[in-house]
């Protein structure tokens, strides 16, 4: 899940390398990442924490009150600690 | 403080009233041939005036001694009468005339006092009188300098204050701007960046991938991009040292442009370090060394030449501003540098210390000042 | 009663002193008599040999101001009445011995031509305060040691000649022996010729009182000195 579509198709590009992933799915804002989930039932998902419209840390805190089960990484270059520490306390598992 | 006041004071002036009257006194026993008993009188009279100079403070009812002892000789000695006169003065100097209403009594008994007598009694009351105002007057303009003294070292107290919270504000502005260019840098510039980097290395497994076949066009697009976002950053950099860049002259290109454009004298300027790691609030200084250092070279020692080294070492920058030639010292009547510098030299001292350096001035052949400045960090030091 | 028992011992440290203010002035005992004086000739220069002795006496105090010693007592807990006080007492004792030990020797060497021992001592020791007083005054004056050596001796020496210390006041000019009697020094001599004279004690008291008087001026005098 990235607003920045280079990213993420470069992070597609790198990811289907591996051969014990799957991606499942792509979004650019909180909102589709939500309907991804709702569609795909990813088992984990890459989140970006600057993003229009809903950001990373709503949407990680959505994703886990409705499918706790789904884990959320975070991804991002920012050097935020709050940002951090509001992803952990909203269930990212990194 | 000085050991000696040679200036005459109300009390001087006092003291010189009451000899004067002892010493006419005096003669007037030796011209009459008076015996032991008069001069006792007027040597308790001498007594009692020198105790009022000796102690300052003596309550004003102590003049009925006085003036009883002047009763008292009258009755033997008609001139003693003379002797009412330093009661009188001494009433009139401490502003209890009250105490001065006996001698009314004592010159009624005596009868219609002679023109002397009269006359010895209105200078004793004018001097005394005179006496009062003046000291009176001492005493209010000596507050007055209290007060200024106070207000002044208010002041100076409030300026160092002040120059300190300047220099203070200058670091954390200094501190706040580096922050926000690393913010600037990081989100924008840094961000931009990283999308390159991972948009190359996804071309480069895309690239691998199609191993020499052509593609979907996938990688070169990918490529492209990147590309893009290079340039992309790059001019976000450019953007950002743009608007860093300082208006005007500063640092380094300031103090040689002070040099170039003083015209009474030439400066020969040199400079050795690196100037770079000198911070803005000490140029604020330094800057303002140099042209104080500059004027008054030339104001009170007629300088023609200078030559200036800034030495920035490890730990410390180092200005030294020396005159070379000059005329003579006495140039339009400006004369050598006052003892401890001017108002301006004091004010330099003053934000010297403020960041921890120090100013001094020789002015005793030709003109020399050497400012020394702290620095941060150390050359080399880790950030 | 430190600076008593210091000024007792700083007074005999100086053997000169020791010579001059003890020794010697014993020895005016043994001097005769001199036809048309009064008394012995050592009794009438005695005044003359105080005041000196007073003199020699106070230089250390004179020393002291010029040396910053009395600066310097500023900032003890000592107030310079106190240290001056104490000082003048420890003199005036070395006199009063010195007096009392000169009538006594008098008294047996010269037999009946010492009038009134007892009240001769109280005129000698009045005129000791009187002494001191004179030289702490004259001192005060002074900032630079040598100079007032000089004046005061100068001006103690006319004092003597004047007052009539050193010869009777009546081969005086008239005048001269006019301007004597403004000297404590006549009033010595005046107390002492009464006594001699068998005069009225009266007469006496009021010389004494007049001695006492002068001691308290000249007091008053020396012992205003300011610290800066």
């Amino acid at each position: 899940m990235d607003d920045d579509t280079l990213v993420a198709r470069s992070l597609k590009v790198l990811l289907a390398k591996e051969t014990d992933l799957e991606i499942v799915g792509l979004a650019h804002d909180g909102e589709q990442a939500l309907a991804a989930c709702e569609r795909d039932r990813p088992e984990a998902v890459l989140m970006d924490i600057r993003m229009p419209r809903m950001d990373g840390i709503e949407a990680t805190r959505r994703i886990k009150a409705v499918w706790p089960s789904i884990h959320v990484v975070m991804l991002t270059t920012f050097h935020d600690d709050r940002s951090i520490r509001e992803a952990l306390q909203a269930g990212a598992e990194g | 403080m000085r050991s000696h006041s040679k200036e005459l004071t109300p009390a001087a002036m006092i003291l010189a009233g009451r000899l004067l009257g002892l010493s006419l006194l005096l003669l007037l026993w030796l011209r009459e041939g008076r015996g032991a008993e008069e001069l006792l009188f007027v040597l308790f009279l001498a007594v009692l005036g020198l105790s009022r100079w000796r102690f300052e403070r003596q309550p004003s009812w102590t003049l009925l001694f006085d003036e009883a002892a002047c009763l008292a000789a009258t009755t033997l000695w008609p001139s003693a009468a003379l002797g009412l006169a330093l009661p009188l003065l001494e009433a009139a100097y401490a502003g209890s005339l009250r105490f001065a209403l006996p001698l009314l009594a004592i010159i009624a008994l005596q009868g219609a006092p002679g023109l002397p007598l009269l006359a010895a009694f209105a200078a004793a009351l004018l001097l005394g009188l005179g006496g009062r105002s003046w000291s009176r007057g001492l005493e209010s303009l000596r507050l007055e300098a209290d007060g200024e003294r106070r207000e002044r070292l208010d002041l100076e107290s409030l300026k160092s204050e002040l120059v300190s919270d300047n220099l203070n504000s200058a670091r954390m502005a200094g501190a706040a701007e580096r922050g926000r260019i690393a913010r600037e840098l990081h989100d924008h510039v840094g961000y931009a960046l990283t999308a390159a980097h991972l948009a190359l290395q996804a071309f480069g497994i895309l690239r691998q991938a199609e191993n020499g076949q052509a593609g979907d066009g996938q990688a070169e697009e990918l490529l492209a991009e990147a590309g893009a976002r290079v340039e992309q950053g790059l001019a976000l950099l450019r953007s950002t040292l743009r608007g860093l860049a300082p208006e005007g002259e500063e640092g380094l290109e300031s103090f040689e442009e002070i040099c170039r454009r003083f015209a009474p004298a030439r400066v020969d300027l040199e400079v050795r370090g690196d100037t770079d790691r000198i911070p803005v609030f000490a140029w604020a200084v330094l800057a303002p060394c140099l042209k104080e250092a500059l004027s008054n070279g030339t104001r009170h020692g007629g300088a023609r030449s200078f030559a200036v080294s800034l030495d920035v070492g490890p730990s410390i920058v180092r200005l030294a501003v020396r005159s070379g030639e000059t005329e003579a010292i006495a140039k339009a009547g400006e004369g050598p540098v006052p003892a401890g510098g001017g108002q301006g030299l004091r004010n330099l001292r003053r934000r010297a210390r403020a960041v921890g350096g120090n100013v001094n001035v020789e002015a005793a052949a030709g003109f020399r000042l050497v400012c020394v400045l702290p620095l941060d960090e150390p050359a080399g030091a880790p950030s | 009663m430190t600076v008593f028992r210091f000024a007792l011992r700083r007074a005999f440290r100086d053997p000169l002193n020791l010579l001059l203010v003890c020794a010697l002035p014993l020895g005016a005992a043994f001097l005769p008599s001199v036809e048309g004086l009064g008394l012995p000739l050592g009794f009438q220069m005695y005044g003359a040999i105080v005041l000196f002795d007073a003199f020699l006496l106070l230089r250390s105090v004179v020393d002291d101001g010029v040396s910053g010693v009395f600066q310097r007592i500023g900032a003890a807990p000592l107030t310079p009445l106190r240290y001056l006080g104490e000082t003048l007492l420890a003199y005036a004792l070395i006199l009063f011995v010195q007096n009392a030990a000169m009538v006594g020797l008098g008294t047996l060497v010269q037999g009946g031509r010492l009038p009134a021992p007892p009240l001769l001592l109280l005129a000698y020791t009045v005129f000791s305060l009187t002494s001191l007083s004179i030289s702490l005054a004259g001192g005060a004056l002074f900032r630079d040691r040598d100079t007032a050596y000089q004046s005061l001796s100068a001006f103690l020496m006319v004092l003597a000649m004047i007052g009539g210390l050193f010869w009777p006041l009546e081969i005086m000019p008239p005048f001269l022996g006019r301007i004597a009697t403004i000297t404590p020094c006549y009033w010595l001599v005046e107390a002492v010729d009464t006594l001699r004279r068998n005069g009225p004690l009266g007469h006496y008291a009021l010389s004494l009182a007049v001695m006492v008087l002068f001691s308290i001026a000249f007091l008053l005098v020396g012992s205003r000195r300011r610290l800066v």
